[in-house]
Parts: C-alpha cells; structure tokens; sequence
C-alpha cells in the first residue's frame, strides 16, 4: 500500500470540503464517532499551551482505597472539622455540609472548615487552599461561579469555576472520566483571562495538565494535594460522578434525569437535556425506543423551540425515537436523536421563572419517568457592558428597559396562567 | 429556513434596539445575513455537530455586539472567534458526539465520502486547519493571521492532519 502523493491528496481534500461542507444545514451533519480516538488526537497537540504530564504532578496524595477507608477518614474528618461531615455520597453515608455552595476565601489552613467547598450534581470539592499561578501573581478563589458539565452518568463529567479577581476572570477547570469502576481527571485547565483578552481567543490561551489524576474507586472520594506549576490545591478532596439522587433510594427501574435541573441564564438559547437512567445500575439508558415529551408552563418566558425554526417555537415538543411516532407537536420539526440523551433547545425570551416538564414513555406509551428543569431567565446583558453612548442615543434609560421587560413578562405571565 | 424570522436573529435585533443605535442594528444584520450560514457551517465542520455550531456562531455574534466598538474587522472576528470556540467547544461538550447524528445526505462519490471520514476522524484543531486550508482556501500566512496562531503552529498542525491523513487514506 502506497501513501497518497501531497498534490492528490491535496485535490481530495479540497473536492470533499468542497462537496460535503456546503451542505452542513440543519438536517445534515456529519457523524463522527470516535470521540476517544479525537480526544486522543487533540491531547497529543502538546504544543498548544502549557502541556504538564503526570510527570510534572508532585502529587503528595493519598488515595482512598475503599469506601470503607474514606469512611473512615471521613469521620475523622468530621471530628476534626467540628461536626463538619465530609461528603461521600455513593457510600454507606449520605452526608452534607454545612457550607455546600459556597466559595469561601477566607485563608487556608484553617483548621475548622475547609476554606472552599464546591458542589455540582455531580462533582464535590473541598479544600484548604486553591491557588492559581498566573506569571509572578497567585490568584485564589473569591465568590466563584461553579458549574459541572453532566456530561453522562458514570462516564464523563467536569467541574467549572470561575471568579473575577483584580479585574481579571479566573478560571479552573478540571474533566473526569469514569470506566464504571473507577474515575480520573484526565486534563486539568487554569485559564487567567488577562493573558486572553477576548473570548475569540479563548481557546489558545489556555494552558493544559494532561495525564490521569486521582484514580479514584467509583463511589469514592480522592484525599490529597495537588502541586502543579499553574494550580496548587491543598486539603483536597475530591470526588466526581456523585451518585444522583434517583440512584440512591430507586423506587422504580428507570428514573428519568434533567441535566440541567436549575436552569439560571440570561435571554438567549440554551440546551436541555434528558437522560434515563437505570437506577440499578445508575448507568445511563439508550433513549430509544422511548417517546419524550417536553412541555414549558410559560412559553412566553421561555419556549420549546430550535435556533434553526424560523417562527417554531412552542409551549411543547415531542421527540420520538419509536418508529411511528409522529414529531409533530409543535414545532414541527424536532430532530429524532439516538443515543443515551434527549435534548431540546429552550429560546429564553424574556425575563422570569418557568419549569420546563419532560415526560419519557416507552414504546406501549407507558410513562417511565418525569422530570423537571426551573428555569429563572434574566437580562441578556448587563448594564455595564452598554457602552454609555449608546444608551444615550436610544429613547428608553436601561432602568426603563428593564421595567418594560418585567411588566411584559408579568402580563404575558398573567395571561398563560389565565389560559393555562 | 428563513433568516428573516430566525428567534437568534430577532433576539439580536432586540438586544441592540435596547442599546444601540439603527446603524448598528443595520449593520449586525446585516453582517448576520451575509455570514451566519457560512460560519455555521464552517463551525459545523469543526465541531461536526449541529446544535454545538449554532452556538458557537450565536455566541460570537454576541461577542461581537458586546464589543464591536473595540473591533476593527468584525468579519475577521467572527471567523476567529467561531474557530476558536468550536476547537474548545468540542472538547469541553465532547460528549455532543456520543449522540449520533444523521450523516450529511450529500450525493457523493465513494472518494469524497472516504476522504471526509478521514477529516471527520481528525482532532479538532487539525480538522479546524484543513478545512480552512481546502475549503476556505486560505494560505497558511493566512489562517495563521486569521486565527492569530504561531504560523509555525498552523504549519505544524496541518502537516500532522497531512500526515495523518496520507495514512488513512492510501492510495
């Protein structure tokens, strides 16, 4: 077998992008498969930011070895930490503490509570100390955002703050995998937005770690450090893939599972996602051959609708992936997705508070799970990103917009109740 | 599909009426008409799902409308910008394709189909660079500039895509 010649594959290459590209509209788009085989090839790409291997990791770690063993140091912990109970859901214990969701700056070390405590559905972090090496300045945590991507039960997931210090954005990210056994981090990012001005740029500007970290039995939290040139987290603990509550005490087979259970955004899109998941072995199913209906109480503050309908957006939507089942509720045409998530696009039109239910029925119509995503939808931009001049020019202060905005959304809330 | 009744494009309209002026609603719709279709696709390419594109080019549109008082070539911007996030995006949302999708109904020939596999198999940022060097038709001084990339970086990653790509598609 003969390599293609530069010149021929070159022609291929401008005859497939030519052909296929052009053709990239709403009903075709190209399948592509392998994500291992991309992520792969993308952490390979070693000289795009600041690749750090295993190698470059002094990990002064311990790892749990057993639920049993963080159990154990969780108790200890808790009696260290003053009646602070470590979080170790998926074990024996069902756990909280008393400052989950808050980002708290105070300084490290102290020997009552850990200094920062995050927690997504499905990620848990605390620690002592967090610091962000940007340069010759450190930056630590203050009043973070924290977000996890849901990604899939028990396979992918991620944590996501962000905080703004000295009039820079901060950012760590950290992505967990799991094999159903154990679960890693396979990249951690810090992201000092001062070194990327613009978003459009986003991407070059972010330093990478690679390699596996806190290999972790499922079910189990990871105790340690972690030293890395950019990142330094110390008093860690951490778990991913928290077992989500339709797991813990199943009351039936199937449960079905809203990525996005809280939806807090500003007006714009916004995909929602629906997985079922098989409460026995908290994996998540194949959604077909299941029927998903989706329905919003006020489609005026936020409706069911795709960016691609030109005027398609509805009060609800049914995705079938059941041969036979018409799509046809409104809007129209609502592509049929195969594989283990459902997902629809929310047009966040004005602001308010609406709950988006989903329903999934099995191919006899038999409801097999409901869930619910509250939605809380806001201003699309703030204030102070008006450029005052601008404000000027119009007829209507922003305290004004803002005012018409509310009074709309109440009316039009009025009438869908009246109606509803 | 109609731009003109587009929710993405009336929100846009909308979101500047609050703040702006005719002329700059003038103008972002007019650049949303001219480029929209081009820079999904192009983000289509990259990130080889749909809905993920449609974000890529809503969120740099309104990037742009945030901060079109700083920049100069609000084009040039875009497509940077829509590059960029679709590279990052994908890795960040990678598990968009875990969901499969309906394969480009394209009448082609069995070459073109195998050779866009092969693109479709490609990392992203290597992908990103073909299909600006083969469709897009730009040089590589060119996505460099574009891109604002090292031109030693995208004269890297497009011999690695090239490389690659000899090897899965012999002759």
């Amino acid at each position: 077998m003969t390599d293609l010649q530069h010149d021929v594959l070159e022609q291929r290459l401008r005859a497939a992008c030519q052909a296929v590209i052009p053709h990239l509209t709403d009903e075709a788009v190209v399948n592509n498969s392998d994500v291992d085989t991309l992520e792969a090839g993308w952490l390979s790409t070693s000289e795009f930011g600041d690749v750090v291997h295993l190698d470059g990791m002094r990990s002064r770690s311990h790892r749990s070895r057993s639920a049993v063993a963080v159990g154990a140091a969780a108790a200890a912990l808790v009696l260290t930490l003053g009646g602070l109970t470590l979080l170790q859901r998926g074990g024996t214990q069902t756990p909280t503490t008393a400052v989950t969701g808050v980002s708290d700056s105070s300084p490290p070390g102290a020997t009552t509570a850990p200094a920062y405590v995050f927690e997504t559905p499905t990620v848990s972090l605390q620690a002592a100390s967090i610091e962000v090496i940007s340069g010759d300045r450190t930056f630590s945590p203050t009043d973070a955002r924290f977000v996890s991507d849901p990604g899939v039960a028990n396979e992918y997931t991620t944590l996501e703050l962000t905080w703004f210090q000295d009039g820079t954005e901060q950012r760590i990210d950290m992505y967990f995998r799991s094999d159903g056994t154990t679960w890693w981090a396979y990249e951690i990012r810090t992201y000092d937005v001062s070194q990327a001005p613009d978003v459009a740029d986003v991407d070059w500007h972010e330093p990478i770690a690679t390699g596996t970290y806190f290999t972790t039995a499922l079910g189990s939290a990871f105790n340690g450090d972690l030293d890395l040139p950019d990142l330094r987290i110390t008093g860690m603990t951490l778990q991913a893939f928290l077992t989500p509550d339709a797991c813990r005490a199943p009351t039936s087979p199937t449960a079905l599972v809203a990525d996005y259970p809280e939806i807090d955004a500003t007006v714009g899109g916004f995909g929602a996602t629906l997985q079922i998941i098989d409460t026995a072995t908290c994996t998540a199913m194949p959604i077909a051959p299941y029927t998903f209906e989706y329905t919003s109480d006020y489609p005026s503050i936020a409706a069911i609708g795709d960016l691609g309908w030109p005027a398609g957006i509805g009060s609800a939507a049914t995705i079938s992936t059941v041969p036979g089942i018409d799509n046809s509720s409104p809007p129209a045409t609502v592509p049929t997705v195969t594989g283990t998530k459902t997902r629809v696009e929310l047009q966040l039109l004005t602001p308010g508070q609406t709950t988006i239910r989903g329903i999934a029925r099995d191919a006899a119509g038999t409801i097999v799970g409901s869930a619910t995503m509250r939605v809380t939808v806001r201003e699309a931009h703030p204030a102070p990103t008006v450029p005052a001049e601008q404000i000027i020019s119009t007829t209507m202060s922003p305290s004004d917009a803002g005012s018409a905005n509310v009074a709309t959304t109440t009316q039009v809330d009025s009438q869908a109740r009246a109606a509803g | 599909m109609t731009d003109v009744g587009d929710p993405l494009l009336r929100r846009a309209a909308l979101n500047i009426a609050a703040a702006s002026d005719t002329g700059d609603v003038l103008d972002l719709d007019a650049l949303y008409r001219a480029h929209r279709g081009r820079l999904v696709r192009l983000a289509a390419a990259i990130t080889l799902d749909h809905s993920i594109a449609e974000e890529v080019v809503q969120d740099a549109f309104a990037s742009l409308q945030r901060r079109r008082s700083d920049i100069e070539s609000p084009v040039a911007y875009l497509q940077r910008s829509v590059v960029n996030q679709s590279i990052s995006v994908i890795r960040r949302r990678h598990t968009a394709s875990r969901h499969p999708v309906p394969v480009a109904p394209v009448a082609v020939n069995p070459e073109i189909d195998e050779t866009w596999a092969a693109v479709t198999a490609l990392p992203a940022r290597e992908r990103a660079v073909v299909v600006l060097r083969y469709w897009l038709d730009l040089s590589e001084s060119d996505i460099a500039a574009s891109l604002r990339w090292p031109p030693g970086t995208v004269k890297s990653t497009l011999h690695r895509a090239l490389k690659r790509l000899r090897k899965d598609l012999p002759q």
